[in-house]
């Protein structure tokens, strides 16, 4: 007897739906393996019902996977593909980022050289570098080697203290920007005069770098060397003006125009906090003292004018600069800094006015108000005299 | 063509008035109201009451014929049952048309996807549908009788799975009943005799005496473990496919198989030493090549006769 197609010898399709889906009684449930064991119908119908569960289940699945009325995204189709494609599209572009690169320059280091005596006051020998040059030039260098050459300064500066005989005449790029005075490196011994920056091989061998970066930089401050005299003399006629229209605008406009100028030009505090004034190049050249050195400290009072020079004489003009007279010493020390003082009806209030760039401080006394000056030496003791010639401490 | 339900809801409810009847108790009938939300295939309460009454009183509970069943025992039977899908098959059967609304609702479409899956084919699993549905409408007919196949949905496994084995079985039946169908004006397809098979040459003893202990050893086998042997080796499932059907880990399966042939090889050690044999020639036996042994694995595994079943499969 066939029994496979005798369907009363099979089990119905209740009992093996139940089967499959493990709901009979153990007793019920070897007695189906029993028959299927040895069935192949009921076998195929089993595996046929399997396979159509899983097709009638797939899509109640990702149903209840996704909310009704939730969009399906564009891109999730793409989602696997979009890993290759960043991969590939982040090696391109590394890949022109290494081709376009320039090739990396050696760090720059700007460095203060003192010029010989007597240079300054030659208009055919200036410094090779005034504030404007220094300024104009500073981006091609590095903002790390400005900082090495500013620290390289300082680092000199107190190693080596400030000698007459070789007055400082440049600073560095950080100082440009304003015209408080800073303290200036002394030069290195035997080094030539001008500013040169130089560049600094990473810690080692910096003698081939810096000739070659002292060429580049001796081009570039000769190239630009005349937008720096007419720059210079364009500030300075500026604030020359700006100081006459405020002494003849009253004395309530001047304090405050003052004040506004002292705060900007002094923001630390004034001359007595910078213990070694300096001066610019261009101020430096014009100014012919008797003694050829250069001024560090000058001040203006209507046609007379005090200066100390780097040797520490201090001059008196009283035709605005054409003549001068070296005032006997009456002090002890050695003068710093000349200045205007406050008169006893408070009108002589000093104005800090930047000559050049570099933070050569000077001041004028307004017209209307006497004179009054100040003079301060480097053990910080104060000088006073109404005329210029005549001191006494104060 | 206007396909109606077999039955009025009228004439339903009139058969189900002949079923033998059951005291249910009226609480449980509330709970399993309640529970099975009959109302929303259109069934009153009473026609609900009628169906569950018949499905008790059909199975007495579970029970042995003879036992009345208590309300613990009645409310057992019924929780066990997929009452909610017997309900509403019982309402299409008995020719409900809200029910049947529901029911196309919820099994129409996933039907079709169903029998083109059992088929293959599109045009072949529409058909197989399609003629499912006329079944399940009543459009046959035996000896005078509409008949609805859903009337002999029992409720121990889900609606969905019932149709599907009811649409596998009809696929396979009607494979098995065609296959030997040729056509007779196909030249490659002319009934070719097979030639007479050469007479076996008198196979060595020890031969013979494996062939019986194989024999033996497979039909002492559980039935279990004959059923993954067979899967496996003679219907060529996969791991993966034996375990879906018996909704195990693929592991399992493979450890099961594992141990269903260590227990045949031992058997079949065990019953060539029992035949005589030495444990020396008998592994020496069980190292024999395989294709000198006259031995058709798939009539071993299929030789042993199963119970029959006294229910009938739907027709």
């Amino acid at each position: 007897m066939n029994y496979t197609l005798q369907p009363d010898l099979h089990p119905d399709a209740d009992l093996l739906n139940a089967f499959a889906e493990q709901v009979l009684p153990e007793r019920e449930q070897a007695r189906v393996f029993g028959h299927i064991a040895a069935c192949s119908r009921c076998r195929q119908i089993l595996y046929l019902a399997q396979e159509a569960a899983e097709v009638m289940e797939a899509p109640a699945r990702v149903a209840a996977a996704r909310p009704e009325g939730e969009k399906k995204a564009w891109f999730a189709g793409w989602r696997v593909t979009w890993v290759p494609a960043a991969g590939f599209a982040a090696l391109i572009a590394a890949a022109i980022t290494l081709h376009f690169r320039p090739a990396p320059q050696p760090p720059e280091v700007a460095k203060a050289i003192v010029p010989e005596m007597g240079a300054t006051t030659n208009p055919s020998i200036r410094p090779p570098a005034s504030p404007e040059t220094v300024r104009t030039s500073t981006p091609s260098v590095p903002a790390n080697a400005r900082g090495v050459a500013d620290s390289t300064a300082q680092r000199e500066s107190e190693a080596e203290p400030e000698s007459p005989a070789s007055p400082p005449t440049v600073v560095g790029a950080s100082n440009l920007s304003s015209a408080q005075p800073q303290p200036v490196p002394p030069p290195p011994s035997g080094s030539g005069q001008g500013f040169t920056a130089q560049p600094v091989p990473q810690k080692s061998n910096p003698e081939t770098a810096v000739d070659a970066w002292q060429q580049e930089r001796q081009r570039a401050m000769e190239a630009i060397s005349a937008h720096a005299d007419a720059a210079a003399k364009a500030t300075q006629a500026k604030m020359h003006s700006t100081v006459e229209h405020m002494a003849s605008s009253g004395a309530s406009a001047y304090n405050a125009a003052a004040t506004k100028m002292q705060i900007q030009s002094a923001p630390t505090g004034g001359f007595a906090t910078s213990p070694a004034p300096r001066i610019s190049g261009p101020t430096a050249a014009r100014l012919a003292l008797p003694s050829g050195l250069t001024p560090v400290s000058l001040v203006t009072a209507q046609n007379q004018v005090l200066a100390i020079d780097q040797g520490g004489t201090l001059f008196v003009s009283d035709d605005s600069g054409k003549s001068w007279v070296a005032v006997e010493r009456q002090w002890t020390g050695k003068p710093l800094q000349v200045r205007l003082r406050r008169s006893s009806s408070g009108a002589g209030v000093f104005a800090a006015q930047a000559h050049g760039d570099a933070g050569q401080a000077s001041t004028s006394a307004p017209s209307s108000t006497v004179p009054s000056f100040e003079m301060v030496n480097d053990g910080g003791e104060v000088w006073i005299s109404r005329d210029g010639r005549a001191w006494k401490p104060r | 063509m206007e396909i109606s339900p077999l039955q009025s809801a009228e004439s339903a409810e009139a058969a189900l008035s002949a079923v033998p009847r059951m005291a249910l108790h009226p609480a449980l009938q509330e709970e399993l109201w309640r529970e099975c939300s009959a109302q929303k295939s259109g069934l009153t309460k009473a026609e609900f009451t009628a169906i569950i009454v018949r499905i008790g009183a059909a199975q007495n509970c579970g029970l042995a014929p003879g036992i009345v069943p208590s309300r613990e025992q009645q409310a057992a039977f019924f929780h066990s049952l997929r009452l909610g899908d017997l309900v509403l098959a019982q309402a299409c059967a008995a020719g409900n048309e809200r029910a049947w609304e529901q029911f196309l609702a919820l099994y129409q479409q996933p039907l079709v996807r169903a029998a083109i899956a059992i088929t293959g084919s599109d045009t072949l699993g529409r058909d197989l549908a399609g003629s499912l549905y006329a079944e399940l409408f009543g459009l046959t007919e035996r000896e005078g009788e509409r008949r609805c196949p859903l009337s002999s949905y029992k409720g121990r496994g889900s609606l969905a799975g019932w149709l599907r084995t009811i649409l596998a079985q009809r696929h396979v039946d009607h494979c098995r009943r065609s296959h030997r169908e040729l056509p007779i004006d196909d030249p490659l397809n002319s009934f070719d005799p097979p030639a007479p098979e050469p007479q076996p040459a008198n196979p060595p003893a020890e031969l013979t005496v494996l062939d019986k202990a194989l024999e033996t050893a497979l039909g002492r086998q559980a039935a279990e473990e004959r059923f993954l042997l067979a899967a496996y080796y003679v219907d060529g499932q996969t791991l993966l496919q034996i375990a879906r059907v018996l909704r195990v880990h693929e592991a399992t399966v493979s450890r099961k198989m594992h141990r269903a042939i260590d227990r045949v090889r031992n058997q079949v050690m065990k019953n060539l030493r029992d035949a005589g044999l030495s444990r020396r020639a008998a592994e020496e036996a069980l190292g024999a090549d395989p294709r000198d042994l006259n031995i058709n694995l798939k009539k071993l595994l299929q030789s042993s006769q199963p119970d029959p079943f006294q229910e009938k499969a739907v027709r």
